[in-house]
């Protein structure tokens, strides 16, 4: 199935403590992939997911450096997904919540992530094909 | 005929509120196309051995069960140690579904 619907995902959940991260870069990779817009909004600890201060770091306990280690940080999955998207030529549009941002100071986020409302998640879904809500359990 | 697509993340031996969505998938069967797809920890309950009785049920009453193949490889569960009646989908599955407009649900 491919086609230029418009998925609007939204996310809830900071980045390193669910599962569900991974879970929807998977989903918005296979998304991309099938042609698709794609559009997200961040809100609460899910503004975190783009920070772009995110480093990786090495495991002393396994004795592997930085580079062996090859820590995942969900900034790089989020860039890379733009990238894909610009390349396939379909839009990627990731919005952060900025209430969300203002409360946890996480300002410094990657090139391309824009500072919205809960009113732009409105647009969003409003102006899209289908609509997924991720929430926190 | 409306469609919905319920995805559970949860364990059901952890979180007994795994029986509340397939609640759901029950009573939206009765005037829906309804299918439930088992992803992270919620393929543990795809199992053999403990997944019989809810397969069993949403199966019968029409909801197909789907389990995620990379979830599955994660937590070193083989295709052949599910519960009869469970397919393994990728994640193609669901944003299939999402494309076609199914009206999903994130548990």
């Amino acid at each position: 199935m491919t086609g230029k619907q418009t998925i609007t995902v939204a996310l809830m959940d900071a980045p390193f403590e669910a599962s569900r991260t991974a879970t929807i870069m998977r989903l918005i990779d296979c998304v991309v992939d099938k042609g698709c817009n794609v559009n997200v909004f961040a809100y609460e600890g899910a503004v975190y997911l783009p920070f772009a201060l995110q480093k990786a770091h090495a495991n002393s306990i396994h004795g592997r450096d930085v580079d062996e280690e090859d820590h995942p940080l969900p900034r790089e999955w989020i860039a890379a997904l733009m990238e894909k998207a610009r390349v396939r030529g379909v839009q990627f549009d990731w919005v952060n919540c900025g209430l969300c941002v203002d409360e946890r100071g996480a300002f410094e986020a990657i090139d391309r992530v824009r500072r919205g409302a809960p009113a732009d998640f409105w647009t969003m879904a409003t102006s899209s094909d289908n609509t997924l809500v991720v929430g926190t359990n | 005929m409306k469609s919905y697509l319920l995805v559970e993340t949860r364990d059901p031996h952890e979180m007994r509120d795994v029986d509340w969505t397939c609640d759901v998938a029950r009573a939206l069967s009765r005037k829906a196309q309804v299918a439930l797809l088992l992803t992270e920890n919620g393929v543990f309950g795809a199992r053999q051995g403990c997944g019989e009785n809810l397969v069993r049920k949403l199966n019968g009453q029409g909801v197909a069960v789907f389990a995620d193949r990379y979830a599955l490889a994660e937590r070193g569960i083989d295709a052949r140690d599910l519960s009869d009646g469970v397919s393994v989908v990728d994640i193609d599955y669901l944003a299939d579904a999402l494309i076609s407009g199914v009206c999903t649900a994130w548990r």
